[in-house]
């Protein structure tokens, strides 16, 4: 029942989901000296700032650290900040949402479909390094397509849980930053979980770990020319398709009420 | 006897005063949620035909404006039903999700697809609207640069458009200048007097709802006291308040 209800209110606010992400980007840009060129030289300059320290200062890293540690980069940004605006989404969408019915998971939709447009700059950027590194591009990349589904349905089943979660409890933003930030070092976005986490930590990482998973695969499709683990996609997408089902039947149910709590908080 | 457009069967709203809990304080917040709680609506029943105009006065606090919430979709209701026999039902309000560094072209499709306008209805209302609104070429300038008169004037040419076969209205009646304020007035009494439009209105001005409603509810802590011929039941409110000071 949720299922269909997704899909209709899906067709009738996508225009209005498109329309207001590529509004929030011009925001973005309007706000900023430089504009868009951030969204290149963001990712960029982190790109430096870890292969500096991990290539100079720890001594550690391969030749191809900087394309290895920006791939990884570009995969953990799109579900760190999507995740990271969702938890008060409600609040700042509040002036909104008492003035008119909106289903709520449409916030954060735009959140996210704006956060997927960065991510496919970034690709672009991918593209372009990967002729710097001699990477060679391989026919396999069009295993970016499922990969990226199964990225983004896991974060959106995980934003949507932390938004509900955001609108009772005060002091989410602060719990969500912590485990995020634990969650950053564990998903092996500086190194690689198949070759520096021994079994079965390595295992367990990537059954629970979902963007631990998820990087391993964009580095195996970008960087290895190698196929992706289906089983681990699989695997994701059916734990993602199932939460995101669990998650929105949950906002689905107490989002009429969201509107009562942060109105005037 | 004509077709009914809106039912509401023994409505109540109630606020739990779900203030967001402290982690830190989270045993003693939690006690506290269950005591505070309040009926915003108690058991509003009342229909209301096609095309009739229904005034709705009360003190400050006394549900109105949660009673076009509930009827908007935006609340709830914790017990009754709301039948909308398959209407359209929205709150006319003024500037629904602008955002002040975009133009107000941008504006004027954020705000119209969140008020549940389609991309095309509004493309092809745009013209009016910025006609409407006395923009002319500020229209592609941000929203930052306008004035406060400004920007009501863009809000209100952009709900004035809204088609729906419920409206209701919370106090939004007039904006901007004396010139403006009298096209939007008249903009909206035409709105308002269009026979197929079902109209809540709210509003403190009680010759305005004498003037314009086919029938009046007067609202008192969530009930309904009085339900009937718009004269007699403004009559009966304002003798209720001059007894009361």
């Amino acid at each position: 029942m949720n299922f269909t209800r997704f899909f209709n209110d899906l067709k009738k606010y996508w225009e209005y989901i498109s329309f207001a992400s590529k509004a929030e980007l011009k925001t973005e840009v309007s706000g900023s000296f430089l504009g868009w060129i951030w969204w290149v030289l963001d990712p960029l300059l982190f790109m430096m700032v870890y292969t500096f320290v991990v290539s100079f200062v720890f001594e550690s890293g391969g030749e191809d650290f900087p394309i290895f540690v920006f791939v990884g980069l570009t995969a953990w940004n799109f579900m760190n900040n999507t995740i990271t605006s969702s938890v008060k989404i409600i609040v700042s969408f509040r002036s909104i949402i008492s003035k008119v019915y909106l289903p709520k998971f449409v916030l954060i939709l735009v959140r996210m479909y704006k956060n997927l447009i960065k991510l496919g700059i970034s690709f672009i950027l991918v593209f372009v390094l990967m002729i710097f590194f001699n990477v060679e591009y391989s026919w396999k990349l069009i295993f970016l397509l499922p990969i990226v589904i199964v990225h983004s349905i896991t974060t959106f089943a995980i934003s949507v849980f932390v938004a509900h979660i955001g609108v009772f409890v005060a002091d989410s933003v602060n719990i969500v930053n912590v485990i995020l930030r634990f969650l950053f070092y564990v998903s092996g976005t500086l190194y690689s979980i198949a070759e520096r986490i021994p079994e079965p930590f390595q295992t367990i990482m990537l059954h629970v770990n979902p963007i631990a998973s998820i990087i391993q695969e964009y580095r195996n499709v970008i960087m290895y020319q190698s196929f992706p683990s289906l089983y681990y996609l699989f695997y994701w997408l059916v734990i993602g398709v199932i939460l995101s089902l669990a998650s929105l039947s949950l906002m689905y149910r107490y989002e009429n009420t969201y509107v009562k709590v942060v109105q005037n908080g | 006897m004509a077709n009914i457009a809106l039912g509401l069967h023994q409505v109540s709203v109630s606020y739990q005063i779900i203030n967001t809990f402290r982690i830190r304080k989270l045993k003693s917040d939690l006690k506290d949620q269950k005591i505070q709680r309040f009926f915003a609506l108690k058991d509003i029943s009342f229909s209301l035909e096609q095309g009739k105009i229904l005034g709705i006065i009360g003190k400050n606090g006394s549900g109105k404006s949660t009673l076009l919430k509930a009827i908007a979709g935006i609340f709830t209701p914790d017990k009754g039903e709301i039948d909308l026999k398959n209407n359209r039902a929205s709150l006319l309000s003024l500037g629904v999700g602008f955002q002040s560094s975009l133009s107000g072209l941008d504006n004027i499709y954020l705000s119209g697809m969140l008020l549940g306008m389609k991309r095309a209805e509004i493309q092809k209302n745009v013209d009016e609207i910025i006609e409407f609104s006395e923009l002319e070429d500020f229209i592609y300038k941000s929203v930052n640069t306008y004035s406060s008169g400004m920007v009501s004037k863009l809000a209100f040419s952009i709900s004035s458009i809204l088609d729906t076969d419920i409206l209701l209205i919370d106090e939004v009646l007039s904006v901007g200048d004396i010139g403006f304020r009298k096209k939007s007035f008249e903009k909206i009494h035409k709105i308002i007097s269009d026979k197929t439009k079902t109209v809540l209105l709210v509003s403190h001005d009680e010759s305005m709802v004498r003037k314009q409603c086919d029938e009046a509810i007067w609202l008192e802590q969530g009930k309904i006291v009085q339900h009937g011929d718009t004269n007699t039941t403004v009559d009966a409110y304002l003798e209720f308040m001059e007894k009361k000071k």
